[in-house]
């Protein structure tokens, strides 16, 4: 958990970079959640407005197993870190748009009578 | 003003910016209903302490903590959240950068998605699956004021 006082000492970027450079295992790894981009492409163009967490879900096990499996030694915390962005950025996407939709539809509760009335 | 209202005010500027016509909630109050949810997807609040956790925006999460140390004094952290399409980048006050992993990686992932789906449900009424609307046309204001 993201704790008040997190001071665990994850990883700088530079670090994540390095582990992963001149590495055999990178190639492996990204052999072998090949198959799970793809599945996820096809979750996002299935659903392409609203997001579904069964679905994304499943991706998430599908590239984490079959990193594992290739893979093993190597940690797939990168996979990882691309799906949960794609649906982070996702999910931020829908909710803008449903602050829009909810600020447009209060414009139009309260200016709506007044241009009947004028 | 609170402490809310200091975050808000420096992320997405004055009340008096943005306006508020009527009565009617504007997008930065939706944010601070938003929030009121979010501040509860990672436990409870210690004593004397406060939280907030928001999506600024569709790049953007923030998360603010303020908490009391031995002392009494007072600190707060406010931590940035920005999302690349290669990972979570954490941007802490003073410049402190670094992308998420391991378990701290996947129980942000695991918040933004509760974040999503009570705040849909919750705040626009919405199916968070399958984009429906929950409520009829009449009754539209969110739940949690």
């Amino acid at each position: 958990m993201l704790s008040t006082n997190d001071q665990s000492a994850t990883p700088s970027s530079e670090t994540t970079r390095s582990r992963f450079e001149n590495q055999p295992e990178l190639e492996r790894f990204a052999d072998s959640t090949e198959t799970a981009r793809i599945s996820l492409d096809e979750v996002y163009q299935a659903s392409p407005s609203y997001i579904n967490d069964d679905e994304l879900r499943s991706a998430t096990t599908d590239a984490t197993n079959a990193a594992q499996e290739s893979a093993p030694d190597v940690k797939v915390s990168l996979q990882s870190a691309e799906v949960i962005s794609l649906f982070t950025e996702r999910a931020g996407v829908v909710l803008l748009r449903h602050r829009g939709l909810r600020v447009a539809q209060q414009e139009e509760e309260f200016i709506g009578p007044l241009r009947k009335v004028s | 003003m609170g402490i809310f209202s200091n975050i808000k005010t420096l992320l997405t500027g004055s009340p008096q910016d943005l306006g508020r016509k009527n009565g009617a909630l504007t997008e930065r109050e939706l944010i601070e209903i938003e929030s009121e949810i979010g501040r509860y997807l990672f436990g409870p609040i210690p004593k004397g302490g406060a939280r907030e956790f928001f999506c600024l925006d569709e790049h953007t999460w923030v998360w603010y903590e303020e908490w009391k140390d031995q002392s009494g004094k007072k600190l707060n952290r406010t931590t940035r959240f920005e999302i690349h399409h290669n990972g979570i980048l954490k941007v802490r006050d003073g410049g402190h950068y670094q992308y998420l992993e391991g378990e701290e990686l996947q129980n942000f992932g695991t918040a933004v998605r509760m974040y999503y789906e009570q705040v849909m449900r919750n705040v626009y009424r919405y199916d968070p699956y399958t984009g429906q609307s929950l409520m009829s046309a009449r009754s539209s204001a969110p739940l949690i004021q």
